[in-house]
């Protein structure tokens, strides 16, 4: 994953938590669903999101919700979809 | 390496511009109870030795009035806090205590229920059939775990709830089909008594093992019905989600232990202040509860629409506290001993969705429904049309999975009843189950359409009771088995939205 599509993804969080009224700095690597700042509802989102703009097959993946719970993982999860 | 962004707008976007007035309801959501964990001395203080035993002291003086095992726990909770590194290796032996302490955490009356139809109670020695079961039970759970491991190509593996629901299904009709008769019906009811029990627990251990770094079957093990409780619902999930949750530094733990406190502390404040309001409901207003209103109904004599109306409100709001205790007390101890679990009811009331009040109100039966429901689906089926997808998706979670939960829960009523009379006893609980689904399946679809708010009375209170409004009512159908059909449920909100008016 790239400069800017790292920027896309962490914009992309940032909204989800905008509009859940967390308006607190996200680092990288800091848990988003574990550490209850998104919820189940957002991980939707956020599936969707990375089916739409990374063409990420979560059907061919063993899908748990630790694997998009930070911006790092995401982006490896990414990387690994990719091959 | 880090990195940081800022998001940008404020808080404050919500009261900007108004008056003081209107800032009160936000300024009151705000508030927060005792923030014990903020405060740098008394984190420092409660990380040396003193210190240490003063909160324990202070957390077993509250346990053991919100729970029988207050003081088990408590020791259990402090071997797991202060084993440091050593932690997820001393849960299970935490675990194992506590459960020595009670073995009979799930009740052990349909091996009895099933002896006493067939008289073969005699025959049966009752207390060693427990703990054979038991030991069985858990011995079969390890053996998967390993399998697991061992073989992840296996459908088991891969579709851990799949298959777990599969051979429960078959179980459940082999006991219900009168093939099998006598000693060896009484030992399958027997073994299934545990098996639902633990049932939940061994899917998340079978679902973990398909991360890289897996637990010891041993440590997967110490999850099932963990020492700081649960109900069959996984408080706490399984081992891979407790080793994200875990405090790794002393300070961790301090804070982590304080907000246990701090938990154990509101949850028992809300006990006692609910005491007299349950007193002046029930022994000054005689308010009946939902079950007695609705037999009255059945037998012709309805109580007046006020006092159906006050026992649905009030059952409501009971069954509330009672989730709220209840789950506070298990995710206190589990924090007391480093685990930083999540509240299991937060702040249900200030949600102004249904969809949001579903996630607030239950987190840990909504966690396992949408793991083991919702996303199995979402990511399988009706991928390129969004709003079927997710319609789908939560309705096999709230609907389907919320059934099937409750349906092998509450499975003593098939060896009492039989298959037939039971389904049919969960009619009113199906449709309960289908208008939650489809209900919460909209409401998320209509979250994704979210408009702005619009001040504290149209975009807060207004919404959250509209969102009570439908849970008190639906609550009438929730009952899982029920005697009555479900037209004598239907007739019952008739008369709760004024039927003898309009009728």
């Amino acid at each position: 994953m790239d400069v800017s599509e790292r920027d896309t993804l962490r914009g992309f969080i940032a909204g989800l938590l905008r509009d859940r009224d967390d308006t607190a700095d996200i680092y990288a690597s800091e848990s988003l669903f574990v550490s209850g700042r998104l919820d189940s509802l957002a991980a939707v989102e956020v599936v969707a999101f990375l089916e739409e703009s990374f063409a990420v097959d979560f059907a061919a993946t063993d899908f748990a919700i630790e694997r998009i719970d930070s911006i790092d993982a995401i982006a490896t999860l990414v990387d690994e979809a990719r091959g | 390496m880090t990195e940081t962004v800022e998001i940008g707008q404020d808080a404050g976007h919500l009261t900007r511009g108004k008056s003081w007035w209107n800032h009160l309801p936000y300024r009151l959501a705000a508030c927060r109870f005792m923030p014990l964990e903020t405060y740098p001395t008394l984190v420092a203080v409660v990380q040396r030795p003193l210190g240490k035993a003063g909160l324990l002291v202070v957390a077993a003086s509250l346990l053991v009035q919100l729970s029988s095992l207050g003081l088990p726990i408590t020791i259990a909770a402090a071997a797991c806090a202060f084993a440091g590194r050593y932690r997820s290796r001393v849960l299970p032996i935490a675990t194992l205590g506590v459960l020595l302490a009670q073995p009979g955490w799930f009740a052990w009356t349909t091996p009895a229920i099933v002896a006493r139809r067939d008289g073969g109670l005699g025959a049966v020695d009752t207390f060693s059939l427990r703990w054979n079961m038991l030991v069985v039970v858990l011995s079969l759970s390890a053996a998967a775990i390993h399998c697991a491991r061992r073989y992840p190509g296996a459908l088991f593996a891969r579709r851990p709830v799949l298959s777990l629901v599969g051979v429960s299904l078959v179980l459940l009709l082999l006991g219900a089909s009168g093939m099998v008769r006598g000693s060896p019906e009484i030992f399958l009811w027997a073994f299934l008594t545990p098996w639902f029990a633990y049932l939940w627990f061994l899917a998340y251990a079978l679902a973990d093992q398909r991360v890289k770094a897996a637990d010891p079957t041993a440590v997967q093990m110490g999850t099932f019905h963990p020492f700081w409780g649960s109900s069959t619902i996984p408080y706490g999930k399984g081992a891979a989600y407790l080793r994200k949750v875990e405090a790794t530094t002393p300070q961790d733990l301090a804070v982590v232990q304080l907000k246990g406190v701090k938990l154990l502390a509101w949850v028992a404040l809300l006990s006692v202040l609910w005491e007299p309001i349950r007193g002046l409901a029930v022994e000054m207003c005689r308010i009946p509860t939902l079950d007695a209103a609705l037999e009255r109904q059945v037998a012709g004599q309805p109580y007046p629409w006020y006092v159906c109306w006050a026992s649905t409100v009030f059952g409501f709001f009971s069954y509330m506290l009672w989730l709220v205790v209840s789950g506070g007390t298990f995710v206190a101890a589990a924090r007391l001993g480093g685990y930083r679990l999540l509240r299991n009811t937060y702040r249900p009331l200030s949600s102004t969705t249904l969809a949001e009040f579903f996630n607030r109100y239950y987190y840990y039966y909504k966690e396992l429904l949408v793991e083991f429901f919702f996303f199995p689906t979402f990511l399988r089926c009706f991928k390129r049309q969004r709003q079927l997808r997710v319609l789908t998706a939560t309705f096999m979670a709230a609907g389907v999975g919320n059934f099937l939960w409750h349906f092998l829960r509450d499975f003593r009523y098939v060896a009492d009843l039989g298959l037939r009379r039971t389904l049919v006893g969960f009619l009113p609980f199906a449709f309960y189950c289908a208008v939650l689904g489809l209900a919460l399946g909209l409401s998320q679809l209509r979250s994704h359409r979210r408009k702005a708010r619009t001040g504290w009375l149209r975009g807060q209170l207004i919404p959250s009771l509209f969102v009570l409004l439908f849970y008190c009512l639906l609550q009438v159908f929730m009952n899982t088995y029920s005697p009555y059909s479900l037209g004598q449920h239907f007739a019952f909100v008739l008369r709760l939205l004024g039927s003898d008016a309009w009728m």
